[in-house]
């Protein structure tokens, strides 16, 4: 037996107070550690696939009852590992699960990885690749639109796009390859310019979705957010008062990959990964200062948005100039202290340095309810296309079928063999079929016999 | 009874057989073949012709290894043509016009003339295994042994022709069929498919009437196939050309009037015929939208008037045939000397053998040819070399010679025929080899000439001649990747016949070959290469002009390497993976791919299985 069969186990609700939480237990020996921590008798008797049990859940090890609640079994192939699942839906007490948890794990069940069970739903066949990848976005998607992105990946919005597009390019090559391996078959001669079109054609439509890819990270990741200005321009206030708009949601980093000092604020749909600055700032500095200050601005220019914090009462000075010049093209001037008595040089003052401004008070949270749409506007053209590529794999074909589709486009232009365009296609085509995880095959003289007559 | 021994026995005679027997031989092995009828020896049963887009490639790339398809051809041919000259360095591929009475005495003389080698006319109906040889027995009780066998049964095995609804044992063009050796290769472990094919009627040439189709001539001072025979023109065209004519409406309403009488339409046939190779039935059926379909009409030999109709292959009952041929434009007051047929035959599923040709269930038994599947004459030779130099390799206790789909068509094919197997007659196309740029005709020389030199199958004169070659191409290449040239009213004349830009300033030779108008031929005369012969010549241009190309090509065969290169180990319990869906366990348990990339080539194993498949060998390392 492979250790690929071993039964693991993970709290699969999020570390956070809720009504319900669950634990997911896979593998072979699923149901046998269900049995021992859950108690009904039906269950001990004769356990049956998709049926729901009420029970107690205690820790067999010192038969300490943890909590009661509900049972499912999802028995092989019918589950979404496709090996014996059972999920255990308790109370959302993160201190219970992970007592659950613990006693899953001294019935035999090991805590899985990150990302465990959709990798053996992945190499038990059940999704693919492409699918396998929408799933952990899925799960590290930090906000409504992201969920809803990853959803249409894995519903196959994106494997319809591919597929299309393989489509078109297959046609293209059949044609060639006809020609190639038919020369004195009866036919209209091979239009270079046809080709030279469709294949800008495809490259335009890779181009909109690679233009996708980084509103993907952005929903994947977070919008990577500095929130700067001087001292006493209400930084932390700012920062306060965006997490408070949405508590609930606030979360710690999750994973430990991520910058300890990184806050999540949720904006609207829109999640926000906070990073902190106070280095930023002018005057006098030692050598020590001198570096922190250096890495705060290289954060500040390199962030996917700026917000940048003014004292309302005291006007902008020649250091916020300063400061704003190094700032990133997506910026916001927060005018802090609204529920003060504004500097008459800031009435009416719509923009700064080009950046758009809003009035608010971080004291009483006024103002910030504007925030959420500005800031999707400056990430979200309205209407944009809706689907998303994720993961630097499928952006990595994406990119490389790209480059073979517009060689194959200049070469056509170009009067370049036809023989050699074929060569370029059918890379686009590899390419991109490596992004849905096409299995190769013999597409193309599969659609040469189908179209045209050819043979002695 | 003394038992006749020998270290290799071939059955068959056919383009398979010929291969098989010649490279063992060759390679010191006392080898005998047993035919039917020995004036069937490299028999041409349909179109007379050798070569084509990518069969042309595998002619070459059979020459090279040392085999004789190609200098037969070059020694019997009326006439050659290189087709997809505008196409591409890759698919240029060269066509000869056979002289099948000619090619066959001349195979066979050539047979009758070499060490080692006896031709014995027999039919074998039974082989089995005998501690270390195998005993074949024939027809009329004769008994033999050999340490090897290649069984190249071609369409022979339980063939059946049909002609409308009637069906005749018989082998191709009236040769018998073998009855009993399907049985016998099926107890040493194969397993059996039905295929059919078919071949159109041979008309009196006398009878037709060429003013009304188009002449098709051969090239003049066209190419020969041998690297023997490199910078020689083969035969002037003219003398035997070939010509292109069309069927017409009435050609349709024949076929739709009569279809019922066509085994295809009446439920009759069997066997899986060939998409590519479809009878005219099937082009007025499957296609009705297209009015009038290409007949082309290529000569049988110099020595007989009888012409071979291709596009017109048909089933449909004699009586019903001179009607369906007159129908066609020029053939009006035709005459059939033979008249169309579909074949009905039994041959094996390659996936039961390895990439060496030898089948996994009785080592030292070899299967090449159309009993593998395939189709072609030249598909057959190229399978009939493999499987001769693996029986010798066998006898002598050497490793198999295997070539993969980066090293030649050849390994293409195999790997097609072994890894995935087919479903209907395999045709060899172009299309199919993933890196062609690299593997020409033009170079099959380059890629496999060694492995024919190693392997004993190419003389010494030609390794000499091989290397000269070689040496220069490397040379002249250095030359000319540093060479740059000026500015001359001569240069830019040429330029400007060439359609293309004169230039202004000094300007690299390679840059200068980039532009499509451009080519190494044009250029000698202003790089000091005016000397050279063309195919040199031809060499360097192929090799700056696509560099580009090629490199890429080099990176997936790199890629492709990798794949090759992870051992999937002999005894792997499949159906233990549970990482595995169930049709890939099913599928790779049957197929027992020798490494990773063959695995991820069987049909029912997807990308996600091979992933799976690579993370259960790491952790097992």
């Amino acid at each position: 037996m492979t250790s690929n069969n071993d039964t693991i186990v993970q709290i699969t609700t999020p570390a956070a107070p809720s009504a319900i939480g669950v634990v997911r237990v896979s593998g072979a020996g699923a149901v046998r550690v269900a049995q021992q921590m859950f108690k009904n008798r039906s269950l001990r008797e004769r356990p049956e696939s998709h049926r729901v049990y009420y029970g107690r859940i205690v820790d067999p090890s010192d038969g300490a009852e943890l909590d009661e609640g509900l049972l499912i079994l999802m028995l092989a192939p019918r589950s979404y590992t496709r090996e014996d699942v059972a999920e255990i839906h308790a109370h959302g007490n993160v201190r219970l699960l992970r007592r659950i948890l613990a006693a899953a794990a001294a019935c035999g069940a090991r805590p899985a990885l990150a990302g465990e069970f959709t990798k053996r739903a992945f190499l038990n066949g059940r999704i693919d690749l492409s699918q396998a990848e929408a799933v952990a976005g899925l799960i590290y998607a930090n906000s409504d639109m992201a969920a809803r992105a990853s959803l249409a990946q894995l519903s196959g919005r994106l494997r319809e796009a591919v597929g299309r597009w393989r489509e078109e390019i297959l046609s293209l090559m059949a044609r060639i390859e006809l020609s190639v391996d038919y020369p004195e078959h009866d036919m209209e001669p091979l239009n270079l310019r046809r080709i030279e079109e469709g294949a800008r054609a495809l490259v335009a439509g890779i181009d909109e979705m690679l233009q996708n890819a980084g509103s993907g990270r952005i929903l994947r990741d977070g919008v990577n957010t500095v929130i700067a200005g001087l001292p006493n321009s209400g930084k932390s206030s700012v920062l306060n008062a965006l997490l408070r708009e949405d508590r609930a949601i606030v979360t710690d980093a999750p994973g430990t990959t991520r910058d300890l000092l990184t806050e999540y604020a949720a904006l609207g749909e829109l999640t926000l990964r906070l990073t902190d600055t106070a280095g930023i700032r002018g005057g006098a500095l030692d050598r020590a200062e001198e570096i922190g200050v250096a890495r705060a601005r290289e954060a500040f220019a390199g962030a996917d948005l700026a917000l940048y914090a003014v004292d309302g009462s005291r006007g902008l000075t020649e250091e916020d100039s300063a400061l704003l010049s190094g700032a990133p093209s997506k910026c916001v001037v927060l005018i802090n202290k609204a529920d003060l008595r504004l500097c008459p040089a800031l009435d009416g003052v719509s923009q700064v340095m080009g950046f758009p401004v809003l009035r608010v008070s971080a004291k009483d949270g006024s103002g910030f309810e504007a925030l959420p749409p500005l800031v999707k506007s400056m990430f979200f053209d309205e209407g944009a296309s809706d689907f998303f590529i994720y993961g630097e794999r499928h952006i990595e074909c994406a990119k490389a079928a790209r480059a073979a589709l517009l060689r194959a486009a200049d070469g056509a232009g170009g009067g370049v063999f036809e023989d050699l365009l074929s060569l370029d296609l059918k890379e686009a085509y590899a390419r991109l079929g490596e992004i849905t995880g096409a299995e190769a095959g013999e597409d193309v003289i599969d659609r040469i016999f189908s179209e045209f007559c050819v043979g002695k | 009874m003394t038992e006749a021994a020998f270290e290799t026995a071939v059955i068959g005679a056919g383009h398979a057989a010929c291969e098989a027997a010649l490279a063992a031989a060759r390679m010191g092995c006392r080898t005998a073949v047993f035919a039917i009828n020995l004036d069937s020896v490299a028999f041409m049963p349909c179109n007379p012709s050798v070569g084509g887009t990518s069969k042309g490639h595998l002619v070459r790339e059979i020459d090279a290894l040392g085999g004789e398809m190609g200098r037969n051809t070059d020694k019997t041919m009326l006439q050659t043509r290189m087709l997809n000259t505008s196409k591409g360095p890759a698919v240029y591929s060269l066509r000869a016009q056979a002289d099948k009475r000619a090619y066959s005495a001349e195979m066979k003389r050539t047979l009758e003339n070499t060490d080692n080698l006896r031709l014995i006319q027999a039919e074998i109906t039974d082989v089995r295994r005998e501690r270390d040889y195998f005993r074949l027995e024939t027809d009329l009780g004769e008994v033999y042994r050999a340490r090897a066998v290649v069984a190249a049964a071609g369409t022979y095995l339980n063939a059946e022709c049909l002609y409308g609804l009637r069906r005749v044992e018989s082998g191709p063009s009236g040769f018998r069929g073998s009855k009993r050796l399907r049985a016998a290769l099926e107890k040493l472990g194969l397993e059996f498919m039905r295929f059919k094919t078919g071949t159109p009627a041979r008309l009196d040439g006398r009878t037709l009437d060429y003013s009304r189709m188009t002449l098709q001539p051969g090239d003049d001072g066209g190419e020969f196939f041998s690297f023997e025979n490199e910078g020689r023109a083969a035969p002037a065209a003219g003398q035997t050309p070939c010509y292109l004519t069309y069927t017409t409406a009435r050609t349709r309403e024949i076929i739709l009037e009569n279809l019922r009488l066509s085994p295809f339409y009446a439920g009759e046939a069997r066997g899986t015929g060939a998409r590519y190779c479809p009878s005219i039935e099937d082009k007025i059926v499957r296609f009705a939208d297209k009015e009038t379909h290409q007949v082309f009409i290529e000569p049988e030999g110099a020595g007989t008037n009888e012409v071979y109709v291709q596009g017109v292959s048909t089933a449909l009952p004699p009586g019903v045939q001179t009607e369906l041929y007159r129908s066609v434009a020029g053939l009006e007051r035709c005459e059939i000397t033979r008249p169309a047929y579909a074949i009905e035959y039994d041959c094996a599923d390659a996936r039961g053998l390895t990439a060496g040709l030898m089948a996994r269930g009785a080592p030292g038994l070899f299967l090449a040819g159309q009993v593998n599947g395939s189709s072609g004459y030249e598909e057959a030779a190229a399978q009939g070399i493999i499987a001769g130099i693996n029986a010798a390799n066998y006898v002598l206790g050497r490793e198999p010679f295997k070539l993969d789909r980066s090293q030649g068509y050849i390994g293409v094919l195999i790997d097609d025929l072994v890894t995935k197997g087919t479903r209907e007659p395999y045709r060899m196309m172009t299309s199919r080899a993933e890196y062609r740029l690299v593997l020409r005709q033009d170079n099959a020389d380059a890629r496999l000439t060694p492995a024919g030199f190693a392997l004993g199958l190419v003389s010494p004169e030609r390794w000499a001649r091989f290397t000269r070659k070689r040496d220069i191409i490397k040379e002249e290449l250095k030359r000319a990747r540093g060479l740059t040239l000026r500015p001359s009213p001569e240069l830019n004349g040429a330029l400007a016949e060439a359609g293309t830009a004169p230039i202004t300033a000094p300007a690299r030779l390679d840059a200068l070959l980039r532009r499509p108008e451009l080519n190494m031929r044009r250029l000698a005369p202003f790089c000091g290469a005016e000397g050279l012969p063309g195919y040199i010549l031809d060499a360097v241009n192929t090799e700056i002009k696509y560099e580009g190309y090629i490199e890429r090509q080099n990176e997936q065969i790199s890629r492709f390497k990798e794949m090759e290169g992870l051992a999937l180990p002999e005894g792997l319990d499949y159906a233990a993976m549970s990482c595995l869906r169930t049709e890939a366990r099913q599928k790779l348990e049957a197929a027992r791919p020798a490494n990773i990339g063959q695995a991820g080539r069987i049909s029912g194993v997807s990308p996600a299985d091979i992933s799976a498949l690579m993370i259960e060998l790491k952790k097992r390392r």
